[in-house]
C-alpha cells in the first residue's frame, strides 16, 4: 500500500503518540518509515540570539538544538526497532511545513503522517499551523493523527 | 490496525479517488469499510429558499445520487473483497461526518482534500476542514 511514510515530529506529546501510530500502521503494511524532524531556526532566532547576549557561544547553541533533535528523531528509531521496522532518521532546518513538504517530494513518500498540533500548539486553535499548510500543500495524502 | 474505516464521498469525480485510496487501505490492513453520503441539509434549505425548489422533490434526488455514491463504494470494495457497509445520512455534511465517527466508533476517516462544490482555488475543502477540527480519530487527506 504504501511503501514510504513520512513521519514529521517534533518531539511533543501529542507527536510522541501519532509517531506511534505511524510505527503501528507501517509494521501493519510492511512500509519503511523517514522520521523528519525540522529545527525551526526562525521561531528560535530571537531566542538564540537573546542568549548569545547573555554569553552563550552560537556555536554551542547549535550543538544543543542538534543533540534534541537527534533524541526526538531517535525515540522513533526506537520505536521502529521494538516492531521491526526500519526507520530513517532526517533532520534538517528551516521552516518546518516547508521542509516536510519538500522532503516528501524528494524522498518520494506515499503518505505524510503528522500530529494535529506540535509543540507551539495553542491547543484551542483547531489545527496546529503546521499540520494546516501540509494539508493545504501536499501532493500526498495526509494523514492527521490526535 | 484499523478495524472499521469511514470512507465518506460526496459523488464527485475527486472524492472518488479517495474512495478508492480507503478500500486499498481498508484491503491492506484487514479492515472493513463504512461508506457515507451525507444528503446536504444546508444544501437542501437554500435550494427551497432562493430557487423555490420543492423540498420533498430535492431531498428525494439528492437521497437518490447518495445512494449511487454509496453503491459506488459498496462495489468497489466487492471487487477489492472488502466487507463494506454503507449509509446515507442526513444533515450538515462535517458535522454527521464527525458525528458517525464517534457513534460507529470507527478508527479512521478517508476523504477527499475538495468535494463536489470544490473552489478548486481553496487549497482544502470546507468539509474535509471542518472534519479534521472535530474529529477525535485520526483523518487521512487524500489528494
Amino acid at each position: 500500500m504504501y511503501r514510504k511514510i513520512l513521519i514529521a515530529t517534533d518531539g511533543s506529546d501529542s507527536s510522541i503518540e501519532s509517531s506511534r501510530h505511524g510505527v503501528k500502521l507501517a509494521k501493519s503494511l510492511g512500509s519503511d518509515i523517514l522520521v523528519l524532524y525540522v529545527i525551526n531556526d526562525m521561531a528560535i532566532s530571537r531566542v538564540i540570539a537573546a542568549m548569545i547576549r547573555k554569553g552563550f557561544a552560537e556555536e554551542d547553541l547549535r550543538k544543543a538544538l542538534k543533540a534534541s533533535a537527534e533524541k526526538i528523531v531517535s525515540e522513533v528509531c526506537k520505536m521502529g526497532e521494538a516492531s521491526g521496522v526500519q526507520v530513517e532518521p532526517l533532520i534538517k532546518e528551516g521552516d518546518p511545513a516547508s521542509r516536510i513538504l519538500d522532503t516528501a517530494r524528494i524522498e518520494g513518500v506515499d503518505l505524510i503522517l503528522m500530529g494535529s498540533h506540535g509543540e507551539g500548539g495553542i491547543t484551542s486553535k483547531l489545527i496546529g499551523s503546521v499540520a494546516q499548510k501540509v494539508l493545504n500543500w501536499s501532493s500526498t495524502p495526509v494523514m492527521i493523527v490526535r | 490496525m484499523y478495524d472499521r474505516i469511514l470512507v465518506a464521498t460526496d459523488g464527485s469525480a475527486k472524492s472518488r479517488v479517495a474512495v478508492q485510496h480507503g478500500v486499498d487501505l481498508a484491503k491492506a490492513v484487514g479492515a472493513k469499510v463504512l461508506g457515507v453520503y451525507v444528503v446536504n441539509e444546508v444544501v437542501v434549505a437554500s435550494a427551497v429558499r432562493q430557487l423555490g425548489a420543492d423540498k420533498k422533490d430535492i431531498e428525494a434526488k439528492l437521497q437518490a445520487s447518495g445512494e449511487k455514491a454509496v453503491t459506488e463504494i459498496k462495489k468497489m470494495a466487492d471487487e477489492a473483497g472488502v466487507a463494506v457497509e454503507t449509509m446515507v445520512k442526513s444533515g450538515a455534511p462535517a458535522n454527521a461526518i464527525v458525528d458517525l465517527a464517534r457513534t460507529e466508533g470507527v478508527d479512521l476517516i478517508v476523504m477527499g482534500s475538495h468535494g463536489e462544490s470544490g473552489v478548486t482555488k481553496l487549497l482544502i475543502g470546507s468539509v474535509v476542514q471542518k472534519v479534521l477540527y472535530w474529529a477525535t480519530c485520526p483523518v487521512l487527506v487524500v489528494r
